[in-house]
């Protein structure tokens, strides 16, 4: 028994100090290490630019929405391409409610805003809460008559939905300004904010996953006959799971808008559904894990490939840049993944500082060997 | 509102709902025998569409030849998406088949942007399908006729396929139960192959008059009429092709019908449908013509 | 209230086709009970009709006095009656240990934001529902296979891990839809006495589908019989042996031939 309870602390104690690394790196990379200690770091240790900054900031918030994805598809067996829709929600529930009332007054052209709206004034945090809220609300509205028919029709109701959430914020001027969008949003999402979110998002999906709570949704997504033989009321756990997924992808919109400080209608496109999905696929269906670790890959793989859009020059000759390649690309690695590697990077496991260490010693072991 | 203006009005929305159930086929079908929804098939209207576009400006063929390599491309086309994305996940979770079908859609959009540049294209229209005649006071275009007079004849012949043909019959008892049917000696992926081969042609076929009628192509075309047409065949019951049609119809005119009606609701004119299927999925999931299915214990 | 089950002229048709035609059934309290018919007969129906799976076209069933009919699966099982399948159906991707873990989860108390949070209380619940299935994985004597895949585990263990599952739930009744099949007569004999064993465990009584005749006959207190949806004879063992409609039914196998 003391065994265990050792492991315990030092898996906690390894938790912390890898998120107290995390920290100092972001303290490092965001220039305020230098600041604040007053070090005069040589060339080679300056911070991140802002562009690779803003790289991170979208490693953590995209983690938030892949992990709110996951839940759907990899726990509990549902397909939704909704995302686009409920992040749009988030974002614009989160910048009626962080922006003041004079800019509000200044930026509504077309049409007054709403009066009750004009005033509204709340603290970031709460503002993120709420966008989660309403997200949910919106996806108790769809879900409550989709997948009380077992759900099939998810994934076109969700995409519809998510389609003509635009044609409302396009239509519904009074609230969101229409087509002109939201400018100069506060920025309140520097790096701190965003992994801080990202770590209490997990946190509190890691431990609900782990409880017997996580293999209710599991049982739903394996045989959903055999769970109702078990007591399991598979509507409500399905409507649990999708409605998690949607208040956490509500909250990530939130970030997403803060970060970004404007946002439009053309912004929550299916494109930005897609871009979760790969996300999800690639890290692995069903492992948290896989998620955080497929944001970071995918993010900076997607910026990377903009290379491919841009005209090259090789010295001798000079491609022009194709525009839209990088979805192609990323279109076919998707398939492929679905075709070839179905369990993505980490299949459904998940990560235990004991796998860690396994892994390790393995590694050790076959070196040894050759 | 005049009776003119009515008769106006509802000859567009014969249009657009013939456009809807001839899309609503496809889904119909391969959900029918696959139970799988294939979001790939508002693609292949748009890719139909830039096939007749391409054939009859880059290439200079007369409209019918570039009408009828369109049609065969995109069935071509169907089929080859089936082989490659769809046969290898027969066996595996249902959730990697979707997977599978939206990296299609997301594949054949973004190569269209490529390829064709992201861009709204303007279709020429040919002259006589669009020169006003005039009919019981009523000013249409020959076009708003003989898009659902084709439909009709294409629906007509389908039937025939379905209800009269040994392939037909072979569908009918794999949309029942798919093992059965394979044990019994049924070439059961040639007559998916088949499916996916007749809802992509009428696709293409539905994409070039959606083409011509609204004389505008672009690579995202295929996703709301898509999107739409998969409530109409919710609506008329999944897994019918009358239902479809039928369902196809009733969407078009209500989508029609009420912004002639309630001018207002114009810009709201795309949230129709979904509702349209939250109060069919509330009142009556089964659709108009569907069958309970159930699933095996 | 010494019946556990009632079901009262039960008629279940599909299309026009009808599968359980005017069944009655009262099952006392602590029996093991079987019903059994020739492939077709509509016995996996019955079952489906009793747990909540289809609603009867007509008549009625009753659980401990309380009708049940419409009512669905999982309240069913909310209700203390639980079931196995024909083809076993376990959550083939999770272990041992959680596939009986899910089965504690219907007579959980604690939500699942206190899972989340870490509220004590239900933290204190979670062990409880993990040490709970450890113990019962102990008594069917499946803790060898504690950590492995359901999936990986023997075909004998898994029926055993099916009826686990089942168990966990806390049934006072529990529906075992043909235990034995795939079995050697080695492995059905021990069956036998595992049922008894549950049943005097766990104060179930049982109802079972079973095509063994030398299972039926030698566990079952009474005894159904279905043909074509309709029931033929009733009785105990011997009565089912010696009834020559029965005989008849089951014309190429032989009833009387069982004991040796």
């Amino acid at each position: 028994m003391s065994e265990v309870k050792n492991t315990q602390m030092r898996d906690r104690l390894l938790t912390c100090g890898v998120i107290a690394l995390l920290f100092v790196f972001l303290w490092w990379a965001c220039g305020d290490m230098n600041r604040d200690l007053g070090l005069g770091l040589p060339r080679a240790w300056r911070s991140l630019n802002g562009y690779e900054i803003q790289i991170l900031n979208l490693v953590a918030v995209y983690g938030i929405l892949a992990i709110s994805l996951n839940i759907i598809y990899g726990f509990t067996g549902m397909f939704s391409l909704g995302h686009a829709g409920f992040m749009a929600i988030g974002a614009y529930v989160s910048a009626l409610c962080v922006l003041t009332p004079d800019q509000k007054e200044m930026m509504w052209l077309i049409e007054e805003i709403l009066p009750p709206l004009a005033n509204l004034y709340t603290p970031f945090w709460f503002s993120v809460i709420l966008g989660g809220v309403v997200a949910t609300l919106f996806a108790l509205a769809i879900g409550i008559p989709v997948l009380r028919l077992g759900g099939d029709y998810l994934g076109i109701a969700t995409l519809g939905f998510s389609e003509i959430i635009r044609v409302l914020i396009v239509n519904a001027t009074s609230i969101t300004n229409g087509s002109l969008g939201i400018k100069g949003i506060p920025c309140y999402t520097d790096v701190y904010t965003s992994f801080i979110w990202l770590i209490i998002v997990t946190f509190c999906i890691v431990r609900l996953l782990n409880s017997n709570f996580g293999n209710v949704l599991k049982a739903v997504r394996d045989d959903e006959i055999a769970a109702q033989v078990m007591g399991i009321n598979v509507f409500h756990t399905k409507l649990f799971s999708f409605c998690l997924g949607a208040f956490l992808a509500g909250v990530g919109g939130a970030l997403l808008g803060n970060l970004l400080t404007t946002i439009d209608p053309k912004m929550f496109t299916f494109l930005l559904t897609y871009n979760v999905l790969m996300i999800v696929v690639a890290g692995g269906l069903g492992s948290i894990t896989g998620s955080i670790l497929g944001s970071a890959i995918i993010t900076v793989l997607l910026e990377w490939l903009r290379v491919v859009e841009e005209p090259m020059d090789l010295g001798f000759v000079e491609i022009p840049g194709i525009p839209g390649m990088r979805m192609v690309v990323f279109s076919v690695v998707l398939l492929i993944i679905i075709l070839y590697r179905r369990e993505g990077v980490m299949g459904m496991r998940k990560f235990s500082w004991n796998g860690f260490f396994g892994f390790f010693r393995r590694l050790g072991k076959k070196e040894e060997k050759a | 509102m005049t009776l003119e203006l009515f008769l106006q009005h509802f000859f567009n929305a014969l249009t657009l709902g013939s456009l809807y159930g001839l899309i609503a086929i496809g889904y119909t079908m391969v959900y029918g025998i696959l139970r799988l929804i294939n979001f790939a098939h508002g693609d292949i209207l748009m890719l139909g569409a830039y096939f007749v576009f391409y054939g009859t400006t880059l290439f200079c063929l007369p409209w019918p030849i570039a009408v009828v390599v369109a049609i065969i491309g995109s069935a071509v086309l169907g089929v080859l998406m089936d082989k490659i994305a769809y046969r290898p996940l027969r066996d595996a979770p249902r959730i990697s088949a979707l997977i599978s079908a939206i990296a299609v859609s997301f594949f054949l959009e973004s190569l269209a942007v490529v390829v064709f540049t992201g861009l709204p294209r303007p279709v020429h229209q040919p002259e006589w399908l669009v020169s006003i005649i005039t009919i019981g006071g009523a000013r249409l275009m020959p076009l708003t006729l003989l898009v659902p007079g084709v439909t009709a004849i294409l629906v007509a012949g389908l039937l025939y396929i379905v209800y009269h043909t040994k392939p037909g019959l072979a569908m009918q008892a794999i949309s029942k139960d798919i093992e059965t049917t394979r044990m019994l000696g049924v070439p059961v992926d040639k007559i998916i192959a088949l499916t996916f081969a007749i809802g992509s042609a009428l696709a293409a076929a539905s994409g070039i008059m959606w083409a011509l009628r609204y004389p505008q192509i672009h690579p995202y075309m295929g996703v709301f009429p898509g999107f739409k047409a998969f409530i109409a065949a919710v609506f008329g019951g999944i897994g019918s092709i009358q239902g479809a049609v039928i369902g196809g119809l009733l969407l078009g005119f209500i989508e029609i019908m009420t912004v002639a009606f309630f001018p207002d609701l114009s810009g709201y004119r795309d949230a129709f449908a979904f509702i349209l299927l939250v109060v069919v999925l509330l009142v009556k999931p089964t659709g108009l013509f569907g069958e309970k299915l159930k699933e095996k214990i | 209230m010494s019946n556990v089950i009632e079901v009262k002229n039960v008629i279940m048709r599909f299309g026009g086709v009808t599968a359980v035609d005017q069944l009655n059934m009262a099952i006392p309290k602590g029996s093991i009970v079987g019903l059994i018919g020739p492939n077709g007969a509509g016995k996996t129906t019955a079952f489906n009709v009793i747990t909540g799976f289809y609603t009867p076209t007509e008549g009625d069933v009753f659980f401990n006095g309380k009708k049940i009919t419409g009512t669905p699966p999982h309240k069913i099982c909310g209700l203390g009656m639980a079931r196995t399948f024909q083809n076993i159906r376990l959550f083939y991707n999770e272990t041992a240990l959680e596939n009986v873990m899910i089965g504690r989860h219907v007579r959980r108390k604690h939500h699942w934001w206190g899972a989340m949070l870490g509220f004590p209380d239900t933290s204190r619940e979670e062990k409880d529902i993990r040490q709970k299935a450890e113990e019962l994985l102990d008594r069917i004597g499946l803790s060898e296979y504690r950590d492995e895949l359901a999936s990986s585990l023997p075909y004998g263990a898994q029926r055993r891990l099916e009826i686990a599952r089942a168990l966990a739930t806390e049934p006072s009744f529990l529906l075992l839809d043909e235990p034995a099949a795939g079995m050697n007569p080695q492995e059905s004999l021990e069956l036998m006495n595992f049922i008894r064993q549950i049943r005097d465990e766990f104060n179930l009584t049982i109802l079972l589908i079973e095509h063994d005749m030398k299972v039926v006959m030698g566990v079952c207190e009474h005894i159904w019989v279905l043909e074509y949806g309709k029931l033929i004879a009733e009785g105990n063992a011997d009565a089912i042996r010696s009834n020559p409609r029965v005989i008849e039914a089951y014309l190429g196998e032989d009833v009387n031939n069982v004991e040796d």
